[in-house]
């Protein structure tokens, strides 16, 4: 099965700077392609050079069969047309005659919630009303390829969890193959199959979309920041915590340590250290609290967390501080501290996960 | 389904990758009904319109110049036919020029978004000129048929000197616009640029008897010169054709193949200077 588009070292210049340089991309076949990526990293030039909007400087790309091409397709449209006239026009920009529009028009408008204004002017329309139509006519439309910039990013999210299923179900489930460019990154977790990290032009990562958003998630956090001044935090500030040390390396299924410290007086009960462990993308996975494992300080400013068998997959994980003393909040700190966990085997057997996860002991029967 | 689109960096510049022929046609109709329905959206008389304005022109015209220039009444008569069968055309030049050549810049954000083929916009222009010209051609049959002036084979002859009418203003109109992209002053300078040609063209007076040497040259290399005598033949029957007549057909079909050729040029790095 040769893919639907396979680009060999692509390079496009703008303004004197490579936009793009030595990319080699493929779509398969009712595969769903992320591109993500900070702004200016070549997502749009890349795009539109694969809709024939920008000639490439270097390299070649082939398209087999047809290709539409929708970049910020809610707007665009003709405010004094009417929603019917406008999706005509859209049809044909992508290569549909009238009728042909005529035949999917009833289902566009169905599905874009606008089956009873049609035929208003599209300036009497919401602002997501137009989006929603915009996507609409899009989505419906007989392509082999759809290209698709942001277009999720916008419209209610009632709407934008239909639009997912709908790519996931009418178009994926039929063999035809999406080109997806977004910034919500559990949107591309969501439908992609593969997902390309794009880094000033060239091409950082590719693979599995949790691995590759996790990748680059990390990487906007990698340079542990300073943690912010003290009097800027939240928190009552009777005790205040200094550092947040993990110690060596971790592996899954090894023992691993951590340690924090601290200022302040703090009453002999009632002190408690909580780490939240979260993903980069700051959904929380486990927490730890020292109140609760019963330990106490007796006047130390300093504790060390022991964890036995480290019962997280491989992967980066940022470590949430936050001090409480007889239940108030004293102190907090987002981002406290970053760990890469590597790759181990969890009670004798390997958990390969495509991004990071807490693992538990299991009994089956 | 099966169709392969490929395309190399070092692909020569006037190899096109972008739609097909259908997809342009289709287009181009798409952006003239858009455009037609936009402009009788708020007007009362709506198609009236169409018929008031070559009405109202070929009338003024007639009557100022032939003040001007004292003509009796049969000379008036010979004055008003001239205009009237060549206005029409004319009317549908200029348009398609002055349209034609901004179709790149007006519609700056659907070409930046879309690919799709170019010429489509000016296409689309030559179509929403083409309804005038429609209603023109009636008026004129209707006017003729009054005063028995028309030559039996009109109809056919007609859409004859139509067609290269298209051809010869979209030609001018791909080159201005393809020009325009980089160079906005040329849609500055056009309006009056027309006016000129109007003025210079032989559509209110017959072709003047110069001989295609030096200036008289740049006078045959208009196009709109066998344009306008070109309906004097069609409708009126009247042998207006000199030697000289080939050089300005020759410019017209040479104005669209260069048009052509110039927008494929452009095509290439449109959205680089676009944005």
């Amino acid at each position: 099965m040769s893919p639907r588009i396979e680009a060999v070292n692509l390079g496009k210049q703008l303004g004197g700077r490579w936009a793009l340089r030595r990319l080699d991309v493929h779509v398969n076949e009712g595969e769903v392609l992320g591109i993500i990526g900070a702004n200016g990293a070549g997502k749009s030039t890349l795009l539109k050079t694969l809709s024939g909007l920008l000639h490439p400087d270097e390299g070649s790309y082939r398209v087999r069969g047809s290709l539409a091409s929708l970049l910020e397709v809610g707007t665009g449209f003709h405010p004094d047309l009417s929603g019917r006239e406008n999706a005509f026009l859209r049809g044909a920009l992508l290569g549909l005659s009238r009728r042909e529009v005529e035949v999917l028009l009833p289902r566009i408008a169905e599905f874009a919630g606008v089956a009873d204004r049609l035929d208003e002017p599209v300036k009497y329309y919401s602002s997501g009303m137009q989006l929603r139509l915009g996507f609409s006519v899009a989505a419906h439309l007989p392509a082999d390829t759809l290209i698709v910039d942001e277009v999720l990013a916008v419209g209610d999210a009632a709407f934008q969890a239909k639009s997912l299923t709908f790519l996931e179900t009418s178009w994926r489930a039929a063999g035809r193959s999406v080109v997806y460019v977004a910034h919500q990154l559990n949107q591309v977790r969501r439908l992609c199959d593969r997902v390309l990290w794009l880094d000033h032009g060239t091409l950082r990562l590719e693979g599995h979309a949790d691995e590759v958003c996790d990748a680059y998630l990390a990487s906007m956090l990698e340079a542990p920041e300073e943690w912010p001044d003290a009097a800027a935090r939240p928190g009552l500030g009777g005790v205040r915590a200094t550092a947040l040390h993990v110690d060596g390396t971790w592996s899954t299924g090894s023992p691993a340590q951590l340690r924090v410290e601290w200022t302040g007086a703090a009453a002999d009960t009632g002190l408690d250290l909580r780490i939240s462990l979260e993903r980069p993308d700051a959904s929380a996975l486990t927490l730890w609290s020292s109140l609760n494992s019963g330990w106490m300080p007796n006047g130390a400013s300093c504790a060390t967390l022991t964890l036995p068998e480290l019962a997280l997959s491989s992967g980066t994980y940022l470590m949430h501080l936050r001090v409480f003393v007889d239940g108030l909040l004293h102190d907090e700190v987002r981002n406290a501290a970053r760990v890469v966990v590597q790759p181990g085997a969890w009670q004798g057997f390997d958990y390969p996960t495509p991004r990071p996860m807490a693992l538990q002991t299991q009994r089956w029967s | 389904m099966n169709k392969v689109r490929e395309v190399a960096a070092h692909d020569p510049w006037w190899k096109t990758n972008s739609a097909s022929l259908r997809q342009g046609r289709s287009l181009a109709l798409a952006f003239a009904r858009r455009d037609l329905r936009l402009r009788y959206t708020q007007t009362r008389l709506a198609w009236l319109w169409a018929v008031v304005q070559p009405v109202g022109l070929i009338a003024a015209l007639t009557v100022v110049l032939g003040r001007v220039f004292g003509l009796p009444p049969d000379g008036l008569r010979q004055f008003g036919l001239n205009l009237a069968v060549a206005l029409p055309g004319w009317i549908w030049f200029q348009f398609t020029v002055s349209q034609g050549a901004q179709s790149l810049i007006s519609n700056q954000s659907l070409v930046s978004k879309a690919a799709f083929s170019r010429t489509a916009l000016a296409n689309a222009k030559a179509l929403v000129g083409l309804v005038d010209f429609a209603v023109g051609t009636a008026v004129v049959l209707l006017g003729l048929l009054t005063v028995g002036a028309v030559e039996a084979f009109a109809l056919l002859r007609v859409p004859l000197v139509a067609a290269y009418t298209a051809l010869a203003a979209l030609g001018w109109a791909y080159l201005i616009a393809a020009v325009s992209v980089r160079r906005r002053d040329v849609l500055a300078v056009l309006p009056m640029l027309l006016q000129i040609l109007f003025f210079i063209s032989p559509v209110a007076l017959p072709s003047a008897n110069f001989e295609p040497k030096g200036w008289g040259l740049l006078y045959w290399l208009n196009p709109a010169v066998a344009m306008a005598d070109g309906f004097r033949w069609a409708w009126l029957g009247w042998n207006v054709w000199q030697p000289a007549h080939a050089i300005s057909f020759a410019s017209g079909g040479l104005s669209f193949a260069a048009g052509i050729l110039a927008m494929r040029w452009r095509s290439r790095r449109l959205n680089e200077f676009l944005g």
